[in-house]
C-alpha cells in the first residue's frame, strides 16, 4: 500500500513539474501584464517602451520568493520530499488560485461530498438489497422482469449523462427545480425549513445521478449472489432437516448474499467523500470532486498534489474497510 | 466450432433479448460504419450529359463539371433543386437519406411574418404581442425581429437561429446544433470512432492480457511477483487525473491529442483488467489433470500453454468483451464532455453532451445524444448478459 502511495505521487509530482503554465510562469506573466500596461501609460512611443519593460523577467529576489512561497527549488527530487514531509505533518501548502491553505479548502469541500455520499449510500442499499432479494425470490416473473429491464437502462446511463438530461429538463425547460450548486445565494438569509427545502431542492437531481450508477450495479450483485447462493445444496439440506421457508432464505442465504456487498463497502466510502466529479461538474457542485478537476484545469498544483494524497488514503482506508466488513460478514475469513 | 461452444451458441440464440439486441447492435453499427452513405452532403449518384458521377467516394468535383460558375465544389442539394427545375434536360442525382454530413453547416432560412397594421401608431404594440405569439408558437425559435420604418407597412422579416428543433421539411430528424450541424449525422459519425475506438482499445488488451497475463500464471515466480506489484501500482493510479494532466503537456507544447495517443494512453493505463484475469485463468488451468498429463507425455512449455491451456482460456473472454467495450465508450465519452478526449474538429458524443447541457433552450440535442447512447450501452450490456449466460449452465432452482 504504502509504495503505491509513493509511486503515484511521485508519478503525479513530477507530471505537474513538467507541464508549463505552473505558479511561477503564472507570477511573470502577471508582472508582463502590468508591466505592459505601464508602459503603455507612461509614454507615446509604444513598441520602445514596450521592448524595454515587457520582458516579463522577474528579480531574482522576487523569484527567490515565489519559490519559497510554492515550496519549489531547482532540484524535483528535494522538493518530491519536502513536499511529502510537510504532507505527512498535515500541511498541503497554499493554493496558488484561491490563496488559502489546501487543508481548509479540502476540509470546506468535504461536507458537501459527504452529504451527497452518505443519502445515497442510505438510499442504495435501503432499496437495491430489498429488491435483489424480491428479484431474485420471484426470478423471471412479471416483476422480475419489468424490473430487469428498468435495472438495465439504468445501468446503461452513465450518471453525469443522465443529469444533463435531468437539469435540461427539469430545471431548464420545466423550471420546477434549481439549476445546479449545493444551495441558492440567499440561503443564510433563509428560516430553518426554507434552507432544508432549498438544501432538498438543489440536492435531488444530483441525488438520483448518483443513485441511478451504482442502484442497477447493486441491485443486480444482490440478485445474482442471492440466486447462487439459493441454488445451493446447504439450503435444501436446511429446507430437508425442516427449517422454515423464511428461516432458510432470510437467515442463511441472505447472510451469505451480503459477502460481495461487504467487499464493495469499502469502495463506496471512497467514493462518498470524493464525490464524482462528473456530476459536481453537471451541476456545479463544488465539492471535493470539482475542487479536484477545477485545480488540474488551473494548474494549482498544491491543490492536485493535495486532493490527490487525500484521495490515495481514503482508497487505502477503504480497502482496510472493505476487508474488516468481510471479516464481520463472513466467519470463515479472520485476521491474524 | 466444439461441441462446448455449439450448445453456447445455442443457449444464446434462445435468449430472445439478447439476439434481438445483437441485431440491432449490429444493424447500427453498420449503418455508422459507412456513415458517408447514409450522412452526407456529397450526392450518392449524379448523372449530368449522359454521365454517372459518385461524388460521395471522389474527391471534391469541381462544380464546373456540372456546368455551376461557383469555383469550389457544388451544393449538390442547390444542384437538385435545379435539375429537378429543368426536367427536360435529363440530368439527376442521389441524395443520401440525409443530405449532411457531420460537418455541414445548413443556411437557416428567413421567412417573413405578415402583420396586419391599422395603423403607425399600433405597430409597436403589434410588434411585441407578435413577437410574443411567435415565442408562444415555436417556444424554441429565437426571432430577432429587424425593424426599419418599411415593416409598418406590413412584413417584418424574421430570423430563425440555430439550434433549431426536429424538422421533417428540412430533414433534420433530430434538430440542428448551435453551429447549425445536423444532430443525427453527428451522432452516426460520432459512434463510428466510439465503436472503433473501443474494438482497437479490446484487441490491444487482450493482446496484452493474454500475453502478460498468461506468463505470469504460467511461469509464476519473480516475474509473476514482479508484475504483480507493477499491476497494483498501475491499477490506483487516477486515470482522469493523469489523462488531463498528459493532455495540457502536449497542449503547451502545440500537441493535440490525436486518436491513436489517446488509444496510447488508455491501453497503458488500462490493460491491467484483462492481464489479471487471464493471470488467475492460467493458474486455475495449469492445476488441471489434463496439464498434468500433456506433461507426462512429455509436451514442451510451448506446446501446453499454446495447445491446451489457451484455448480453454481464451473463450471466456468472450464474455468481458460486451462491458470492456460500453466501458471505453463510456470512458471516450467522458473525456469528450471533460473536453480532454478527441481534438475539436473530431465528431464526438461527449461534446454533444456538453453542447446539451450548454444550450439549455434546446432540449432535443442533449435528448437525442443521452437517448443515443442508453440505447447502444443497453444493446451491448444485453447481448454481454446473453453471452454470460450462455457461458454458465448453472441451473438456478427455485423452492417454494
Amino acid at each position: 500500500m504504502i509504495p503505491t502511495f509513493l509511486v503515484i505521487t511521485i508519478l503525479v509530482y513530477f507530471l505537474c513539474r513538467t507541464v508549463p503554465g505552473g505558479p511561477i510562469e503564472r507570477a511573470k506573466e502577471r508582472i508582463m501584464m502590468a508591466q505592459l500596461e505601464e508602459g503603455s501609460q507612461s509614454s507615446g512611443s509604444y513598441s520602445d517602451e514596450l521592448d524595454k519593460f515587457a520582458t516579463g523577467e522577474l528579480s531574482a529576489e522576487d523569484k527567490a520568493d515565489l519559490m519559497a512561497q510554492y515550496n519549489i527549488t531547482d532540484n524535483p527530487w528535494s522538493d518530491y520530499f519536502s513536499w511529502l514531509g510537510r504532507t505527512l505533518s498535515g500541511d498541503l501548502g497554499i493554493s496558488a488560485t484561491y490563496n488559502e491553505p489546501v487543508t481548509k479548502l479540502i476540509i470546506n469541500r468535504m461536507p458537501i461530498s459527504i452529504f451527497y455520499g452518505i443519502i445515497s449510500m442510505f438510499f442504495i442499499y435501503g432499496i437495491c438489497v430489498p429488491l435483489g432479494v424480491i428479484k431474485a425470490l420471484k426470478n423471471e416473473s412479471l416483476i422480475d422482469n419489468a424490473s430487469s429491464f428498468f435495472v438495465f437502462v439504468a445501468y446503461a446511463i452513465p450518471g453525469y449523462a443522465f443529469g444533463a438530461i435531468l437539469l435540461v429538463y427539469f430545471a431548464g425547460q420545466w423550471q420546477w427545480l434549481p439549476l445546479g450548486g449545493f444551495v441558492s445565494d440567499q440561503y443564510d438569509s433563509l428560516s430553518f425549513w426554507g434552507k432544508i427545502s432549498d438544501l432538498l431542492q438543489h440536492a435531488i437531481l444530483p441525488m438520483s445521478c448518483y443513485l441511478i450508477g451504482s442502484f442497477a450495479f447493486m441491485t443486480m450483485l444482490v440478485k445474482n449472489t442471492m440466486l447462487d447462493n439459493l441454488s445451493y445444496d446447504y439450503i435444501r439440506t436446511a429446507l430437508a432437516k425442516g427449517v422454515p421457508y423464511k428461516k432458510a432464505v432470510f437467515k442463511h442465504a441472505l447472510d451469505n448474499s451480503l459477502i460481495p456487498l461487504a467487499t464493495h463497502f469499502g469502495n463506496s466510502i471512497s467514493i462518498i467523500i470524493s464525490g464524482s466529479f462528473l456530476i459536481e461538474k453537471v451541476f456545479n457542485i463544488e465539492g471535493f470532486g470539482l475542487l479536484g478537476f477545477n485545480s488540474l484545469e488551473s494548474r494549482d498544483y498544491e491543490v492536485v498534489m493535495g486532493v490527490l494524497a487525500i484521495s490515495c488514503v481514503l482508497q487505502m482506508v477503504g480497502n482496510l474497510l472493505s476487508d474488516i466488513c468481510v471479516a464481520y460478514v463472513d466467519p470463515r475469513v479472520k485476521f491474524d | 466450432m466444439n461441441p462446448i461452444n455449439q450448445q453456447r451458441w445455442k443457449r444464446f440464440s434462445k435468449n430472445k433479448m439478447a439476439m434481438i439486441s445483437l441485431k440491432v447492435f449490429t444493424l447500427l453499427t453498420l449503418i455508422s460504419l459507412c456513415s458517408e452513405l447514409f450522412f452526407n452532403d456529397k450526392a450518392l449518384v449524379v448523372y449530368y450529359k449522359g454521365e454517372f458521377h459518385f461524388p460521395f467516394i471522389q474527391n471534391a468535383i469541381p462544380a464546373k463539371t456540372f456546368g455551376l460558375e461557383t469555383q469550389s465544389e457544388a451544393n449538390y442539394l442547390d444542384l437538385q433543386k435545379q435539375f429537378r427545375q429543368t426536367p427536360e434536360e435529363g440530368n439527376w442525382l442521389m441524395m443520401p437519406f440525409i443530405p449532411y454530413h457531420y460537418r455541414s453547416v445548413s443556411k437557416v432560412d428567413s421567412t417573413p411574418i405578415d402583420l396586419e397594421l391599422k395603423n403607425k401608431e399600433d405597430f409597436y404594440n403589434t410588434q411585441i404581442e407578435q413577437l410574443q405569439q411567435n415565442l408562444e408558437a415555436n417556444k424554441h425559435q429565437i426571432y430577432e425581429l429587424k425593424l426599419t420604418r418599411n415593416h409598418a407597412l406590413g412584413k417584418i422579416d424574421s430570423q430563425k437561429y440555430h439550434p433549431l428543433p426536429p424538422t421533417l421539411a428540412t430533414k433534420h430528424f433530430l434538430g440542428t446544433d448551435s453551429t447549425g450541424r445536423d444532430i443525427l449525422a453527428q451522432l452516426s459519425y460520432g459512434y463510428r470512432i466510439a465503436i472503433t475506438f473501443a474494438l482497437i482499445l479490446l484487441l490491444i488488451n487482450y493482446f496484452i492480457g493474454i500475453a502478460i497475463g498468461c506468463a505470469m500464471g504460467y511461469l509464476g515466480s519473480w516475474y509473476d511477483l514482479l508484475m504483480q506489484r507493477i499491476i497494483e501500482v498501475l491499477s490506483n493510479i487516477p486515470f482522469l487525473y493523469i489523462i488531463i494532466i498528459i493532455a495540457s503537456i502536449l497542449r503547451s507544447n502545440g500537441f493535440t491529442m490525436g486518436f491513436w495517443a489517446l488509444v496510447g494512453i488508455y491501453v497503458s493505463l488500462g490493460w491491467m483488467g484483462m492481464t489479471w484475469y487471464m493471470r488467475t485463468a492460467t493458474l486455475k488451468e495449469k492445476a488441471r489433470e489434463y496439464v498434468l498429463a500433456a506433461r507426462a507425455a512429455g509436451a514442451s512449455n510451448t506446446r501446453i500453454v499454446f495447445t491446451h491451456i489457451l484455448p480453454n482460456v481464451v473463450s471466456l473472454l468472450v464474455t468481458f468483451a460486451p462491458f470492456s467495450i460500453s466501458g471505453a465508450i463510456v470512458g471516450l465519452t467522458s473525456l469528450d464532455f471533460l473536453g480532454y478526449g478527441l481534438p475539436k474538429d473530431y465528431p464526438s458524443w461527449g461534446s454533444l453532451i456538453k453542447l446539451g447541457t450548454d444550450n439549455i433552450q434546446s432540449p432535443w440535442i442533449i435528448t437525442s445524444i443521452v437517448f443515443a447512447m442508453v440505447l447502444i450501452l443497453f444493446l451491448i450490456n444485453a447481448v454481454g448478459e446473453g453471452i454470460r449466460q450462455a457461458f454458465d449452465p448453472k441451473k438456478i432452482s427455485h423452492f417454494e
